[in-house]
């Protein structure tokens, strides 16, 4: 076995998601993963996926899949880690280089070139191209990373960004915040337009893996027995609550609907004004909140905490400084995921003295 | 003098086609520019700033009042050619290099306006000496800044550092702002002023050009 991960502990993963979902579990979800193991693969000097090599298109995703495959022959998943692989290198919001705008990667993102500047949004229409380059990229990367590991490794689904995230890479941010007002049916068109290609190419990523995949995963790394997604507004962040509840939220909502434990990315505090909307928003199950670059990390966020919490729904959240711990003012520790230092522990001793915090045993395999 | 309720309700709102013709009727009636800008514009934006500031607006609300306000300048500039008006002072704006965030700069850069100061716009990606060179050529008092991305922040000191070598460092008040920017790193690199919202940085310049 190249790659320490059984059907068996898939299966126990599965158990443990299942019962965190429904309120069982009574402690948090934490993924530890340790690295450094012996491994009968040879190392590999890549090329690696990031963002720079992602659209590169002399590259082979063929090539990815195989670098990837002699890191995870090192690694070892205890808590609710498990072997994935990511495809966030592809940028955030992909769903805009299907359709039509050109991917320039740099070291750690990538942008979204729209096919001309200032496109009236009457003339924007949006529809799904078989042929597009980018698109056949990324399916060619599922369908190689099937081939090599039938499902043991769980992929992915790219990061095709927020509704209006897609928008906005085509008509430019200031332009749409500007129809918001001017052209409010335009943007409602559009909206449903790319809402409805979104789960176009969602489903047929999803339709590759699905014969055989031991699961689902997105660019947030949580585990999904059933096609999952962090879904996220970042253009959300510059609008108020008014426009959010007409542009957005039912978008969320309809969405949400459609996946199995839809989980929203809340970044920054201008998103904030936001959170009574998405509480109310039943078909998500979690929230993910993070400040925001700037902000400082020892600011007391625990009332936006408890109201995530109060509402019943999972707290998705990036632990960085002990003192922010939500499992402080958390009732109930089984509502939370963290997702803090726990993918990047080298040392086994480490490991399970974090594991310990939580009750994962850390075996030394 | 005249009733400027209606206008500045229009500036706010950010109904174009009524401030413009607003301010043609003001005009057609002998209005006096100056008087139009300073109590029929500008009051308009002030407004819009200070409720922005306090979460009262967002983004999109702040620009169409900004594009309301700018059609009624415009309106205005023919009349107020001969030096009826003396701006308080010259700021160039601009996003530094490497970052083409400029939803932030421009926000700004519209609170300036709705001071009355003359903005230089340098655009976006903007190096550390084109932001110097543009400050000597408009003999301007301040020179704002504007950066998101955490990687991009250290440009900023490159423009206190270029403002000291071409020895204008004394003349310009170097402010700087951006979601990721605090007063600490303000200090460290030995800017002059941050703040954390356009509607500040526009009071902030005020002040400093009125001292
Ligand atoms: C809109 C947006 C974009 C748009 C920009 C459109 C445009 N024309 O500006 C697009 C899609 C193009 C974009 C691209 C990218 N973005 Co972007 N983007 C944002 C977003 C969602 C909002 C930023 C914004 O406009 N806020 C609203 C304005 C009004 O706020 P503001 O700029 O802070 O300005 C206020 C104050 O700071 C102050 N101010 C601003 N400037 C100044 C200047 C002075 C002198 C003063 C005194 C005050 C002041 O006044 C303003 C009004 O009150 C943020 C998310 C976030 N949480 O901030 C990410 C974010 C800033 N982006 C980010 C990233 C990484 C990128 C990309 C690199 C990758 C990507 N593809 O997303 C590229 C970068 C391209 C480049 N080289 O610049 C990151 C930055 C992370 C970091 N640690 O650096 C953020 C935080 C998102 C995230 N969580 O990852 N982005």
């Amino acid at each position: 076995m190249e790659i320490h991960f059984s059907h068996e502990q898939f299966q126990t993963l599965r158990q443990t998601y299942q019962k965190w979902w429904a309120g069982e579990l009574k402690r948090p979800i934490v993924p530890i993963v340790t690295y450094g193991h012996p491994s009968t693969v040879s190392p590999s000097n890549g090329p690696f996926l990031w963002c720079g090599t992602a659209w590169d298109f002399s590259i082979d995703p063929r090539q990815f899949i195989e670098s990837h495959h002699a890191g995870l022959t090192t690694q070892r998943w205890h808590g609710e880690a498990f072997p994935h692989f990511s495809t966030t290198a592809f940028g955030p919001g992909t769903l805009a280089a299907f359709l039509g705008c050109t991917p320039i990667g740099a070291w750690n993102t990538v942008w979204f070139k729209p096919p001309c500047e200032d496109i009236p949004i009457e003339e924007l229409h949006f529809e799904f191209d078989e042929n597009n380059p980018n698109y056949r990229r990324v399916l060619n990367l599922y369908e190689a990373a099937m081939e090599k590991w039938h499902g043991s490794v769980v992929v992915g689904m790219v990061d095709m960004g927020g509704i209006l995230d897609v928008l906005q890479s085509f008509r430019g941010a200031e332009n749409l915040l500007m129809d918001l007002y001017d052209d409010p049916d335009e943007v409602a068109r559009c909206v449903k337009e790319l809402q409805e290609l979104w789960f176009v190419y969602y489903n047929k990523f999803n339709a590759i893996m699905a014969p055989e995949a031991e699961g689902y995963t997105d660019w947030y790394h949580m585990y999904g027995e059933k096609p999952g997604y962090i879904l996220q507004s970042d253009f959300s962040y510059m609008i108020g609550p008014k426009i959010f509840d007409t542009f957005v939220a039912p978008e969320l909502a309809s969405s949400a609907a459609k996946i199995t434990n839809a989980v929203y990315h809340m970044d920054g505090i201008g998103q904030i004004p936001h959170l009574d909307s998405l509480l109310a928003i039943d078909d998500i199950k979690g929230i993910q909140w993070q400040p925001g670059v700037g902000e400082p990390e020892k600011q007391n966020w625990d009332d936006i905490l408890s109201r995530i919490l109060a509402s019943g729904k999972k707290l998705i959240y990036l632990a960085q400084k002990p003192d922010g711990h939500p499992i402080d003012i958390a009732n109930d520790p089984g509502q939370l995921y963290f997702e803090d230092r726990s993918w990047h522990i080298n040392d086994i001793v480490e490991a399970q003295k974090y594991g310990n915090l939580y009750g994962i045993e850390v075996k030394e395999s | 003098m005249r009733d400027y309720t209606e206008l500045n309700r229009m500036v706010e709102t950010g109904k174009t086609k009524i401030v413009k013709q607003l301010v043609e009727d003001a005009l057609a009636e002998g209005g006096n520019a100056k008087e139009i800008l300073e109590q029929g514009l500008l009051p308009g934006m002030n407004t819009i700033g200070e409720k922005f500031k306090n979460n009262e607006v967002f983004v999109p609300e702040v620009l169409i009042a900004a594009r309301a306000m700018n059609a009624g300048t415009t309106l205005l500039k023919p009349y107020m050619a001969n030096g009826a008006i003396q701006a308080p002072g010259t700021a160039v704006i601009g996003t530094v290099k490497g970052d083409l965030h400029d939803i932030g700069k421009n926000l700004v850069k519209m609170m300036l306006e709705g001071k009355g100061i003359t903005v230089v716009d340098l655009g976006t990606d903007v190096s550390a000496e084109q932001f110097v060179n543009a400050a000597v050529e408009n003999n301007a008092q301040i020179i704002c800044c504007s950066a998101l991305l955490t990687t991009t922040m250290p440009e900023m000191e490159a423009v206190v550092e270029k403002a000291k070598e071409a020895g204008i460092r004394e003349k310009v008040f170097i402010m700087i702002g951006g979601a990721p920017i605090t007063q600490e790193f303000c200090d460290m690199i030995g800017a002059d002023c941050y703040t954390s919202d356009a509607s500040s940085a526009a009071d902030a310049a005020l002040a400093y050009l009125n001292k």
